[in-house]
């Protein structure tokens, strides 16, 4: 019986480790998997032995335990083999980004200028819809949000006004004024996060390089003079026009929320933060609450029968 | 354990097993890219301010057929649509039908001026955060999307359309009302 518990726990254990701490690569690791076959097949074996000599309800609470332990550790084997592999899903506020794992769509939250989020991360399937929360388990992934740092765009002519932005074909969203900094620039001593955005208007294009704060202080460290006033996160805004050719003098660095004039137009880029969607591979949360079931029901019936087995020994 | 119990065990575990492997090999849903992918669900309302300052929202025209055209003065195929866009409001009108100009991202002004050159009457809504542009995950400008009087939003178009292909759009939701 020892053999038979000791056996179930690690089982339990390592399909838990896969629900407490998830996305971490080794439980797509064959060696991992192959384990949890070896001790699910080690278990099986020991029934026969487990159950010899006792009640009714020794017998069906040892059966229990076993099968949850063989459908927990299934579970986490289909998972680790067959599921995909960790993907951050990053969506503009108020898009919806197709979730093709779950058959429906992630819908994003709307984000004030004042960096306040409205509403929340949901899962869209049909007329369903799941709010994710901080993280939520859902089918066999676990979703888990994750903020990062985008850019609010405001534009306009320098005599006033404002102009439509819209964002290059492909991007998440063609009409946002929000820059998800999905790209990285190599400048000299650092990998930067930009993005692109055009003033149809205008015919220009503006690129938006964004420095956090930390890459602020070290520019201010390394003596640029451009960053010496800085503390906070800044964008550097570099025009374009229609071809992509450079504008003289289209060169600016704001400090995030600072308007600047730069090539007769009136640029703002304020640094948010935005929640992106992380989705990992997990056990089929069905088959873990039928597993967790078959278990507790097993102990149970384990109890029962341990009180009722020293008497008709 | 009898013969049956163990058939029986078997039965359970090959339905969980079934339960844990179907999730893995569906097939993704591929939703349609563009203004169409939200047709079936409630659209969107967010409350924002017409060309003249007034506050507007959609949940004001439950019960009417509402054709929601997205633009900017900047966009000619804009520009080309909108006297269709009017015609259709002006032979639908007394049958529940609205047309909304939602202008993306430019001032009220530069709204009011575009909308009075074109001699524009339906009502013309400034999204300055463009966020109808993002929500019906617009491909360019115009985007046309018609909500039925229920809210619920059931046709998408991306780019300009004729009058004659408006009229074939919103027809059927028009009823006999």
């Amino acid at each position: 019986m020892r053999a038979f518990g000791a056996f179930a726990f690690v089982i339990a254990a390592m399909v838990a480790l896969e629900i407490i701490a998830p996305g971490k690569a080794i439980y797509h690791s064959g060696w991992y998997n192959t384990l949890i076959v070896a001790l699910v097949v080690i278990l099986g074996m020991l029934v026969r032995s487990t159950i010899a000599g006792r009640s009714k309800f020794g017998r069906w609470g040892v059966a229990c335990i076993a099968s949850g332990m063989a459908i927990a550790g299934f579970a986490a084997v289909a998972s680790g083999l067959l599921g995909p592999e960790n993907h951050v899903v990053i969506g503009a506020p108020d898009s919806h980004v197709p979730a093709a794992d779950f058959g429906g769509t992630l819908a994003f939250p709307s984000l004030r200028r004042d960096g306040t989020i409205q509403g929340d991360v949901s899962l869209l399937r049909g007329s369903q819809a799941t709010q994710i929360g901080d993280w939520r388990y859902v089918g066999a992934s676990i979703l888990s949000l994750h903020p990062r740092s985008v850019v609010m765009i405001d534009a306009g002519p320098a005599s006033g006004g404002s102009l439509t932005i819209t964002q290059p074909a492909g991007s998440t969203a063609f009409l946002s004024p929000v820059l998800l900094m999905k790209k990285t620039q190599t400048l000299p001593g650092a990998d930067l996060p930009f993005d692109t955005f055009a003033l149809p208007a205008v015919h220009r294009i503006v690129r938006v390089v964004y420095f956090s704060a930390a890459d602020v202080a070290s520019e201010r460290a390394l003596g640029r003079a451009a960053f010496a006033s800085m503390s906070g996160p800044a964008v550097l805004f570099a025009l374009e026009d229609e071809t992509g050719k450079d504008l003289p003098g289209g060169f600016r660095l704001a400090a995030s929320g600072q308007p600047v004039l730069v090539g007769g137009l009136r640029l703002r880029g304020t640094v948010l933060q935005f929640p992106s969607v992380e989705i990992v591979a997990a056990p089929s949360f069905a088959a873990i609450v039928i597993a967790g079931l078959l278990a507790l029901l097993g102990c149970g019936l384990l109890v029962r029968a341990m009180r009722e087995e020293p008497a008709s020994a | 354990m009898n013969r049956r119990t163990l058939w029986i065990v078997a039965a359970v575990v090959l339905a969980v097993a079934l339960l844990v492997l179907l999730p893995l090999f569906r097939p993704g849903t591929v939703r349609e890219a563009g203004p169409g992918g939200l047709v079936g669900q409630a659209a969107p309302v967010f409350a924002l301010h017409d060309d003249r300052g007034n506050a507007v929202s959609l949940s004001a025209y439950r019960g009417k057929v509402v054709v929601l055209n997205l633009w900017a003065s900047w966009c000619p195929p804009c520009r080309a649509e909108m006297p269709d866009l009017q015609r259709l409001q002006t032979a639908f009108a007394s049958r529940g039908l609205v047309v909304i100009g939602v202008n993306q991202g430019e001032s009220p002004q530069r709204a009011a001026d575009f909308a009075k050159a074109l001699q524009i009457g339906f009502p013309i809504w400034i999204d300055d955060q463009q966020q109808y542009g993002r929500v019906f995950a617009a491909l360019g400008l115009p985007t046309t999307v018609i909500i039925g009087r229920d809210g619920i939003v059931r046709r998408g178009f991306d780019g300009a359309l004729t009058i004659d292909q408006m009229r074939a759009a919103v027809t059927p939701f028009l009823g006999g009302a």
